[in-house]
């Protein structure tokens, strides 16, 4: 069953359109890998999902609900986490704080500090430091942790290797297969394709803010993907 | 010894100046707003303090406590009707709106109280005037002592509420980032609201102090305002022990000045403001790119 639907989906950015009537679903435990282009609106579609930039036409259902009208904080209330591009985190406060204010609702979910420092081992000896002076990866990884932090059910990472070292990325990615291996329900934008390829259950390629390709990710080739990237005819998944 | 008593004299006075600006460095912090209704709104709070204690005959004490919760919930308005909408047009439009706002409390006070100077000091009893004598030489003031260590109790409060407390974190990422904070599960404009009735409730305490240590007009705000702003430049936007220190170094400048001659009071501590102004754009630690993107 579905835990999100996405309806007919506009986004614009001023008098651009950045997501074109998009619909898609996410099941429970899957991953969705969605690919592109440099603006094809793969980040502004995790962001309306994620309630950080306002939809302008089409429907946003989460576990049963439409969502479309909640604010961030109500939909990340209801179980929807972003991971920004960029890392975005609290660069002023120790990694330990920005785990902190994320997780002390009191929602007593399965994410714990202990749990993160398990997960994420890159980040047991950084707790107290301040997450403004930690490497790429170690902030890529803090990122995804404060986004755990939230106990999601769907987990939306943009870019998580955006910038990061070949080494770095790996060490992501490791904590990352531990954490799909789990069962957890991600949508993930990824510009390395053949990484997408390999984590994901299905791709979604998506081309000037529409779906030019949908498919299951085991059957997909490199080539279909990259067609549909380009634009090229005979895409269709 | 006069010397000394001087610059004694200039700490309390340093007190009172860190009281006043306490709001002031609280809001900028956390909202990166220069709220320039901060001394009108000192001056409300006083005299709403002063209406209480004159017409209902209440103890300044319980005036206080009375005006603490009304100041926040006039904060929690303020940022709901005054500061969001201005914050929505840019860094610039709260200045102008806070600006307005101070405006039209100095007037609205000047019709509802008129021009005569106030002051709760009547109400106080010999706590007005009473002192211990240090040396033959040396005396405090009690209200001064008082004074001083409510500034250092509410700064070291509001110090340790922002590093110790689960609410000092989520006011502090907000402060940082306030899209992140709605994308964890924080309501970031309940945040701000609550920020702004901290910060009200912090110029209560101010205002009592200026109805209890002085006289007091309608447009008697302006004053008030300028010696915070200068408190907060020189102890450093944001930082709240920062602000006790830029208190006390303005009113030891003050005092000092005061002390060569009467006239260069003021003057001596508007010298001290330009020059840390200066010197920081100077040395980098404000430089104009920061200042830039702030404004951006």
């Amino acid at each position: 069953m579905a835990i999100l639907s996405v309806e007919s989906l506009d986004a614009r950015h001023g008098l651009l359109q950045a997501v074109r009537g998009v619909s898609l679903s996410v099941a429970e435990r899957e991953t969705l890998a969605l690919v592109g282009a440099n603006g094809a609106g793969k980040t502004t579609l995790l962001r309306t999902i994620a309630g950080a930039h306002r939809a302008s036409g089409g429907r946003i259902v989460f576990d049963g609900a439409d969502i479309t009208a909640l604010p961030a904080h109500r939909r990340a209330r209801r179980g929807i986490a972003l991971v920004p591009e960029g890392r975005r985190l609290f660069a002023g406060m120790t990694v330990e704080e920005n785990l902190l204010v994320a997780g002390g609702r009191g929602a007593g979910g399965e994410w714990t500090l202990d749990r993160i420092v398990e997960t994420f081992p890159q980040l047991k000896a950084k707790l107290k430091a301040r997450a403004g002076d930690l490497s790429g990866g170690q902030q890529q990884a803090a990122a995804i942790a404060r986004a755990l932090m939230t106990n999601p059910r769907l987990l939306l990472l943009d870019e998580v290797s955006l910038g990061l070292s070949p080494v770095a990325v790996d060490g992501v990615y490791a904590s990352l297969r531990g954490l799909l291996g789990g069962g957890a329900t991600v949508v993930l934008v990824e510009q390395d394709l053949a990484r997408a390829l390999r984590i994901a259950d299905r791709v979604v390629c998506l081309l000037e803010g529409r779906i030019a390709y949908e498919g299951a990710a085991r059957g997909t080739t490199r080539e279909q993907v990259m067609r549909a990237y380009f634009g090229l005819r005979g895409a269709a998944g | 010894m006069i010397l000394l008593n001087q610059i004694l004299q200039g700490v309390f006075l340093g007190a009172y100046y860190a009281l006043i600006a306490c709001g002031l460095s609280f809001l900028f912090g956390v909202m990166r707003i220069v709220n320039l209704a901060h001394g009108s709104l000192a001056v409300l709070a006083a005299f709403l303090m002063f209406g209480l204690s004159d017409r209902l005959g209440l103890s300044p004490w319980l005036a206080l406590l009375a005006a603490v919760p009304v100041m926040a919930l006039v904060g929690w308005l303020l940022q709901l009707l005054v500061l969001e909408r201005s914050l929505r047009g840019g860094a610039l439009v709260p200045l102008l709106s806070t600006f307005g706002l101070a405006i039209v409390l100095d007037n609205l006070l000047f019709e509802g109280f008129g021009a005569d100077t106030r002051s709760l000091s009547p109400y106080i009893g010999d706590l007005s005037f009473a002192s211990w004598a240090l040396t033959n030489d040396i005396s405090v003031g009690q209200l001064d002592v008082l004074g001083l260590a409510a500034a250092v109790v509410l700064l070291g409060g509001l110090q340790m509420l922002l590093a110790r407390t689960r609410l000092g974190r989520v006011i502090r990422a907000t402060a940082e980032d306030p899209e992140i904070v709605g994308l964890i599960g924080i309501d970031a404009r309940a945040v701000y609201a609550l920020a702004t009735a901290i910060a009200m409730a912090l110029v209560a305490i101010a205002g009592a102090f200026l109805a209890m240590r002085a006289t007091f007009t309608p447009y008697s705000g302006g004053a008030q305002l300028i010696f915070a702003f200068e408190t907060v430049v020189i102890g450093g936007f944001g930082s709240l022990w920062g602000t006790l220190a830029g208190g006390i170094v303005l009113g030891v400048a003050q005092n000092l000045g005061a002390y060569v001659s009467p006239n260069m009071f003021l003057i001596s501590g508007h010298v001290v403001f330009l020059a840390v102004l200066v010197a920081r754009v100077w040395l980098g630690e404000v430089s104009w790119r920061r200042l830039r993107a702030r404004v951006a």
